[in-house]
C-alpha cells in the first residue's frame, strides 16, 4: 500500500520534470537572445522546436519503442542525459559559436543560421526527450500510483508554469544564464534520486550519482568563474 | 459517439487550431510588449497562462461528457473566431483606457508608469487565458472524437499534430510577422476558424441546415469580422493616436464622465498628434507629428528624435568630448545612430576627419535616414559623404570581427528598459571598445543615468543604474570616467589618463547650442548631481561586486521604464 506522501513526492516529480525542462529551454533561448539578439524571435523559435520535439518524443515511445516495458530504466537514462545535455548546453552553445566564428566570420549572414542550427538542435533534442518522459511518468502512475493521466498532463502543464514564472522573475534575473542551469541541472539530480532510492537501487547507480552530484555542487558553486572564464576565453576570444 | 470524420481530417483541424493558437499567442505576446515595454514579463506571463489555462481546459474537457463536449465544440470554435479577431482592439482600448482616465493619476504622471504597466497587464491577460482554456477544451474534445475513430493511433496522432501545429504556428510568426499586420492576420485568421468551425459542424453531426440560434451566432461572428476587417485601419489609428498622447487625463468618477471621455474620443483625439507607423524588421517606427512641436520620432515607442532636443542633444554628444579631448579624432566609429543626426554633427570636422564607420543593425533605419525627407532635414544627407561607410550588422558582432582601431567611438544606443537591449551598455561590449580604441582614444555615449522625471538621485547606491553602468565600465578596463551632464547626462571615457579641457576651443564647427559656459559646466554640474560617483569611485578590479557588474549573461536590469506608455 503507498502512503500519502510517496504520492506527493511522485506528484512533485512531475512538476520537477516539467519545471526543469522548460527551464533549459528559456535558458537556451536567452542564451541566443544574448548572442543574437531579437529576443522575439529567439524566443519563438526555441518554444516552437521544444514544441514540435515534445510531440516527436511522445509519437515515439508510442509508436516505435515497442520494449518500453522498463519504464523506470527508460526514465532514468533519460533524465542522466538530460542532466548533461540540459545543464552544459549553454557552455556547449558557446562551444559551437566558437567554432562557427572559426570557420565562418560572425558578420556573415550564414553565422546566424548556422548559430540557430545548434540552438534549435539542442532545444530539439531536450524536447525530445521531454516528450519521452510524460508518456512514462503516466505509466509510471498508472502501475505504480494509480495516478490518471489526466492528472499527470495537468500537473505537467502547472510544472511549466512555474517555471516560466521562476525563470522569469527569480533565477534568471538574479543568477544569469549559467547559474540558473546549474540550478536547472540540480533539479534533474533530485529526480535522478528519486528514480533510485524509489524504484532502482544499486551500488554502481548510487556511485555515479555521488559524482554528478558533485559535479552539479561544484557547477553551482563556480558558476561565476566558469561564466568570466567563457566570457574572456570563448566569447570574447580572437578566432 | 459516433462522428462522420475522417482521421485525415480531423488531424489537419488539430494542426491548424494548434497553429493558430500558437500564432495568436505570439501575437498578442508582441502587442502587449508593445503596450508596456517590457518583453520577458509580456512573455512570460502571456505563455504560463497560455500553458495553465490549456492544461486547466484539457483537465476540464475530461470531466464533461463525451457527446457534451463534442456538441459544444462549436460554440469554442466561435468564441476563439471572436477572441482573435478582438484580443488586440480589446487591449489598445484597456491600454488607451487607463492611459486617459483616473488610472493613470494616481500618483504623478511618472510615479504612475508601473500602476499603469499593471493595470494594463491585468485587464489583458485574461484574453490570453480564456484563448488557452478553449483550446484546451478544443483539444479534449479532438482526443474524445479520436478516441471514437478506427485505428488505436488516432489518438496519439491527434498529440502529435496538435505540436506540430504550435511549431508551424511558431516557426510562421517568427519567419513572416515583421512583414504583416498584426489585426489582419488575426481577422484572417478568425476567418478561417469560423469557417473551421462550420465545416466541424457539418461533418460531425451531419447536420444539412443550422438551427436558427446556430445560424445567427455564426452569422453575427461573421458580421463583427467583416467590420473588424473594414475598421481595421481605424482602429490602429485610434490605437496609435492614444499610445502617443500626452497630458490628457480625464478623471472618471461617476457614469456620467464616460460621457466626457467618449466626446474626448470622437472630438479631441484626431486634433491631438497624427502617427504614421512604418514597420521593419526589428522595430516599429512611429511619427507622431503634435501641434505646436513637430515631428518626433519614436522606435518601439521609445522617443529617438524630438524637435525639442534634437539640437541640444546630438551636438552635446558629438562636440562636448571632442572638446573635453582637446583635439579632433581622425578615425571614428559610430555605434548605432542610424539617423544619420549624430554624424552630421561630426561632419562638421569633415575637414580634419578622415574615416566615420557607422554600425547600424537596422537597414531600414539606413534606408529612411537616406530617402525620407523628414530624416534628410535634419540630418542634411550626412550619411551619403564620402568618408562616411556604413554597416549594418549588429554592434557586437561587428566589434569582435573588426582589427580596426579608433581614436574615438559614439555609442547612440537606445535606452536599456530591457534584457535585449542591456547589451549595448554590458561588460562584454565595453570590453571589445576598450581594446578598439587607440591608446590616446576615448568613448563617449549617452549614459542614461539621468532621469529627468524622477530627479537624479544623489546616492549612488539609491541610483542604481549609474552604479552598475560605473562598474561594469571599471571591468572592462575604462576606468578615466568623466560623465557630463548638458541637458541629460552622457559619459566620456578615455583610454588612457588624458588632461580634461573644459575651455571652449575653436576647432572649427559651429554650435548652435554648446556654449562655453555648458562646456564648462558640463563636468561640474556631474559632479555636483551624484558626488558619491568620485567618492565611492573603486580604486582596484578586487573592489568590483559582481552584482554590479553587467553582462550579457547577466544581466541587471535596473533601469527605470520608460515614461511614455
Amino acid at each position: 500500500m503507498l502512503s500519502k506522501r510517496q504520492i506527493a513526492i511522485y506528484y512533485l516529480i512531475i512538476l520537477l520534470v516539467a519545471t526543469s525542462c522548460i527551464l533549459y529551454e528559456f535558458t537556451l533561448a536567452q542564451l541566443l537572445t544574448a548572442i543574437i539578439g531579437n529576443s522575439i524571435v529567439q524566443y519563438t523559435l526555441t518554444i516552437g522546436f521544444y514544441l514540435a520535439s515534445l510531440g516527436l518524443g511522445a509519437l515515439y515511445l508510442n509508436f516505435f519503442d515497442q520494449k518500453h516495458q522498463k519504464e523506470i530504466e527508460t526514465l532514468f537514462k533519460i533524465e542522466l542525459f538530460l542532466f548533461v545535455l540540459g545543464g552544459f548546453s549553454p557552455v556547449l552553445l558557446l562551444l559551437c559559436e566558437f567554432l562557427i566564428r572559426k570557420t565562418i566570420s560572425s558578420t556573415s549572414e550564414h553565422y546566424v543560421q548556422a548559430l540557430m542550427f545548434f540552438a534549435c538542435l539542442f532545444s530539439s533534442i531536450i524536447g525530445f526527450l521531454s516528450g519521452l518522459e510524460i508518456p512514462l511518468l503516466i505509466k509510471i502512475g498508472q502501475k505504480k500510483y494509480s495516478v490518471s493521466a489526466s492528472i499527470v498532463m495537468g500537473l505537467d502543464y502547472i510544472g511549466t508554469f512555474v517555471g516560466i514564472m521562476l525563470f522569469s522573475f527569480f533565477l534568471f534575473p538574479e543568477y544569469g544564464i549559467f547559474k540558473t542551469s546549474a540550478v536547472t541541472s540540480f533539479a534533474t539530480l533530485i529526480i535522478l534520486l528519486w528514480i533510485f532510492f524509489f524504484h532502482k537501487n544499486n551500488k554502481p547507480t548510487l556511485l555515479g550519482l555521488i559524482a554528478l552530484a558533485m559535479i552539479c555542487i561544484v557547477y553551482m558553486f563556480f558558476a561565476g568563474n566558469i561564466e568570466n572564464l567563457i566570457i574572456n576565453k570563448i566569447y570574447l576570444a580572437k578566432t | 459517439m459516433k462522428t462522420n470524420i475522417e482521421q485525415k481530417q480531423l488531424l489537419f483541424i488539430v494542426f491548424l487550431t494548434q497553429c493558430f493558437s500558437l500564432i495568436f499567442e505570439q501575437i498578442f505576446v508582441k502587442n502587449l510588449n508593445l503596450l508596456v515595454s517590457d518583453f520577458l514579463l509580456s512573455q512570460s506571463l502571456s505563455l504560463s497562462i497560455y500553458m495553465l489555462t490549456v492544461g486547466i481546459g484539457a483537465l476540464l474537457g475530461e470531466k464533461i461528457k463525451d457527446e457534451k463536449l463534442i456538441m459544444r465544440m462549436l460554440f469554442f470554435q466561435i468564441l476563439l473566431a471572436i477572441m482573435y479577431s478582438t484580443a488586440l482592439p480589446i487591449t489598445w482600448f484597456i491600454h488607451s483606457f487607463v492611459k486617459i482616465t483616473s488610472l493613470n493619476i494616481l500618483a504623478p504622471p511618472v510615479l504612475a508608469v508601473e500602476p499603469v504597466r499593471l493595470t494594463i497587464m491585468k485587464f489583458s491577460l485574461p484574453i490570453i487565458g480564456l484563448v488557452g482554456l478553449l483550446t484546451g477544451l478544443e483539444l479534449s474534445a479532438f482526443l474524445k472524437i479520436a478516441n471514437n475513430l478506427k485505428g488505436e493511433k488516432s489518438v496519439n496522432l491527434v498529440v502529435f499534430c496538435s505540436y506540430l501545429g504550435g511549431f508551424t504556428g511558431t516557426l510562421f510568426f517568427a519567419i513572416f510577422l515583421p512583414y504583416l499586420n498584426m489585426q489582419l492576420l488575426l481577422n484572417v485568421i478568425s476567418f478561417l476558424v469560423l469557417f473551421m468551425s462550420a465545416y466541424l459542424y457539418f461533418k460531425i453531426f451531419s447536420y444539412t441546415r443550422l438551427d436558427l440560434k446556430k445560424a445567427s451566432l455564426i452569422l453575427g461572428t461573421t458580421v463583427l469580422i467583416i467590420v473588424l476587417f473594414s475598421y481595421e485601419s481605424d482602429l490602429t489609428k485610434f490605437h496609435l493616436q492614444s499610445r502617443y498622447l500626452q497630458g490628457v487625463n480625464i478623471r472618471i468618477n461617476s457614469l456620467a464622465d464616460l460621457s466626457t471621455l467618449s466626446s474626448f474620443y470622437k472630438n479631441n483625439l484626431p486634433e491631438q498628434n497624427d502617427v504614421i507607423r512604418i514597420q521593419t524588421q526589428y522595430q516599429f517606427a512611429d511619427f507622431v507629428t503634435r501641434p505646436n512641436i513637430g515631428t518626433t520620432l519614436y522606435l518601439n515607442g521609445e522617443p529617438q528624435l524630438d524637435p525639442r532636443w534634437n539640437v541640444s542633444y546630438h551636438e552635446a554628444l558629438a562636440h562636448i568630448p571632442i572638446q573635453l579631448a582637446g583635439q579632433v579624432p581622425k578615425k571614428i566609429l559610430v555605434l548605432g545612430a542610424g539617423d544619420g543626426l549624430l554624424i552630421n554633427e561630426l561632419l562638421k570636422y569633415s575637414t580634419q576627419i578622415q574615416s566615420i564607420d557607422l554600425v547600424e543593425i537596422d537597414p531600414a533605419i539606413i534606408n529612411l535616414a537616406q530617402q525620407n525627407r523628414f530624416f534628410l532635414n535634419l540630418n542634411k544627407q550626412s550619411l551619403d559623404n564620402k568618408i562616411v561607410r556604413i554597416h549594418i550588422l549588429d554592434a557586437l558582432q561587428f566589434l569582435r570581427n573588426s582589427q580596426d582601431s579608433y581614436d574615438a567611438i559614439y555609442a547612440d544606443f537606445p535606452l536599456p528598459f530591457d534584457y535585449d537591449l542591456l547589451k549595448l551598455y554590458s561588460f562584454e561590449l565595453f570590453t571589445l571598445i576598450h581594446k578598439h580604441l587607440n591608446s590616446n582614444g576615448y568613448f563617449s555615449f549617452d549614459s542614461a543615468m539621468d532621469y529627468a522625471y524622477l530627479g537624479l538621485e544623489k546616492s549612488i547606491n539609491k541610483n542604481k543604474w549609474t552604479l552598475i553602468l560605473r562598474d561594469t565600465l571599471y571591468a572592462a578596463g575604462l576606468k578615466e570616467q568623466y560623465p557630463f551632464f548638458a541637458n541629460e547626462s552622457f559619459m566620456f571615457v578615455s583610454k588612457s589618463p588624458i588632461q580634461i579641457n573644459t575651455a571652449l576651443k575653436k576647432l572649427g564647427a559651429d554650435y548652435q547650442y554648446l556654449t562655453s559656459d555648458i562646456l564648462a559646466n558640463s563636468i561640474i554640474s556631474f559632479k555636483n548631481k551624484v558626488p558619491d560617483f568620485y567618492s565611492t569611485f573603486p580604486k582596484s578590479e578586487n573592489e568590483l561586486s559582481p552584482a554590479n557588474i553587467n553582462s550579457i549573461f547577466s544581466p541587471k536590469l535596473n533601469y527605470l521604464k520608460s515614461g511614455e506608455l
